[in-house]
């Protein structure tokens, strides 16, 4: 019997397997293939939540509960993320266009409770902060449900090494935001020359960067929290520094350290 | 060379079937079985001509086989599978071009632990292994497995005082088989402590201040593994019997015990 045109040709078992199984077949394919294109491209985050969560991990720290997602000129980065748990205030710097969320990873900033009131500046990385767009976002959580507003007063001060050191004060009130945070957001006051107050903005932006953790620099705080009826409730005076401290408290730690060495 | 009267007939039967390789393939049947059948009239000694109109005719009117077959043969799954094969081709193509970026970014090159640490040092006679260990012990978190997978302690001799000075080294691998976790520096949040009770402050913790603390940088990446060289800033534990390297922040404990007995050097 002759056989069929289509019948000779190579892989002909192929016909004998139903379409709609060969369809599923392929969709199978398609879906392993489509993975590995994933993880070949770096495995991206598809959303912010994801890439914040991701770092969460890479920082061993976390699940915290995410507060808000804020939009932010800081670089590179564009959103500010804001969460916490019960230790800890955790802020995430990412970039986020107007389709995907970048592959590149964000900043993550780990900044442990400090009593009733805990100061964490948005991190800024380098010289992140221009003239034009230096506006650092500085985040101020309370575990004081009764209060709804905060003034945060901040002394940045220019190292004593520089020629003729100048000091900048910052007077800055802010409303709950819903989310149950504060956000104050520093930026020139001309106390200074503008290229000097963006330094020191970009300084108070470093302290909370692991790479910037020997800088050195310190800035005493002090936030005052206000109930509805404009009472005081709480004032907790702090300072702002860099992981390692400043220098002279560095070679306090380290005589400290050699006491209780070997 | 199909006759004329059967390629006609078999062009007006399968005309409703509207996907062309389901048409093609039951034009080829239905040819088949025509020229078959003019096949054995022929064998029984009937002239060409008349055969082939009475193999016309025994197949019937093809319109309403037309109507019959086009309803049979939907075009929805064979559109579904053509559509389905192209897409797969182009994902394939993707996923290749992305592939070959990918292990373009592989590491290359030898094990610079082996080398750096160990086997060029044996040459230089200024610095003498004293331990070399295997600890492999591991601690997971988050996804990420820390493993200790070799410890080195060096003694060498200060060039101005000729007291004994000592080093240790050791890499960590760090592993995570997520393809999409990202890759960790956590390491440097790492302090230690010895069993004597000497401290190693963590990496970030220790700038600006000269006090022992616990360094290091990735020195080969994989995509699921960095392995990491570490060093002890400060090493002052060489009478100890332990080291354990810690991180504790944030609920998590993770400890990992280089156990320094044993392990002869040199």
């Amino acid at each position: 019997m002759k056989r069929g045109r289509y019948q000779n040709r190579p892989l002909a078992f192929l016909g004998r397997i139903p379409r709609p199984v060969r369809v599923l077949g392929n969709l199978a394919a398609i879906a392993l293939v489509v993975f590995l294109w994933y993880v070949f491209e770096g495995a991206p985050a598809l959303n912010l939540e994801t890439a914040f969560r991701r770092a969460e991990k890479a920082e061993l720290v976390g699940p915290s509960e995410i507060l808000d997602v804020i939009p932010v000129s800081l670089g590179s980065y564009n959103r500010l993320l804001i969460a916490e748990d019960a230790e800890a205030v955790i802020l995430y710097t990412h970039l986020v266009s107007q389709t995907t969320v970048s592959s590149m990873s964000g900043r993550l900033v780990y900044q442990e409770k400090t009593g009733e009131v805990t100061v964490v500046p948005a991190p800024a990385h380098g010289l992140m902060l221009s003239e034009e767009t230096a506006q650092l976002p500085v985040v101020v959580v309370t575990s004081l449900p009764q209060a709804v507003r905060a003034q945060l007063d901040l002394e940045l001060k220019e190292s004593d090494w520089e020629e003729s050191p100048g000091s900048v004060h910052i007077s800055l009130t802010a409303e709950r935001e819903e989310a149950g945070y504060f956000l104050f957001t520093v930026s020139p006051t001309g106390q200074l020359p503008t290229d000097r107050e963006v330094s020191l903005i970009n300084e108070l932006g470093q302290t909370s960067l692991k790479e910037y953790a020997g800088i050195g620099v310190a800035f005493p705080a002090t936030v005052r929290l206000y109930g509805a009826d404009g009472q005081l409730l709480h004032t907790q005076s702090l300072v702002i520094r860099s992981r390692a401290g400043d220098y002279a408290e560095g070679q306090a730690a380290q005589s400290e350290e050699s006491g209780a060495g070997t | 060379m199909e006759p004329y009267q059967f390629a006609v007939w078999c062009d007006r039967a399968v005309e409703k079937i509207a996907y062309r390789p389901d048409r093609m393939a039951v034009r080829a049947e239905l040819l088949d079985h025509m020229e078959e059948k003019l096949a054995d009239l022929a064998a029984q000694g009937k002239p060409l001509r008349e055969a082939e109109a009475e193999v016309v005719a025994a197949m019937g009117d093809p319109v309403p086989i037309a109507r019959d077959l086009g309803r049979l043969h939907r075009p929805f799954w064979g559109y579904a599978l053509r559509a389905t094969r192209w897409i797969l081709v182009l994902c394939l193509v993707a996923m290749v071009v992305s592939a070959l970026g990918f292990v373009d970014s592989w590491p290359k090159g030898e094990d610079t632990f082996a080398q750096g640490f160990y086997e060029t040092d044996q040459a230089d006679s200024d610095r003498v292994c004293t331990r070399d260990l295997y600890p492999d012990v591991s601690a997971t978190s988050d996804g990420y497995t820390f493993t200790v997978t070799r410890a080195v302690e060096w003694r060498r001799e200060n060039g101005e005082t000729g007291q004994p000075v000592y080093d240790f080294y050791f890499t960590v691998a760090v592993f995570n088989p997520r393809p999409w976790a990202f890759h960790t520096d956590i390491l440097r949040e790492f302090s230690a402590v010895d069993s004597l009770g000497n401290h190693y402050a963590a990496y970030w913790d220790a700038e600006n201040k000269d006090i022992p603390h616990v360094r290091g940088n990735p020195v080969r990446t994989g995509y699921f593994t960095i392995e990491h060289n570490m060093w002890l800033s400060g090493y002052v534990s060489q009478e100890a019997q332990w080291i354990e390297l810690r991180y504790q922040r944030a609920g998590r404990n993770l400890v990992l015990r280089i156990d320094l007995e044993g392990g002869e050097g040199t």
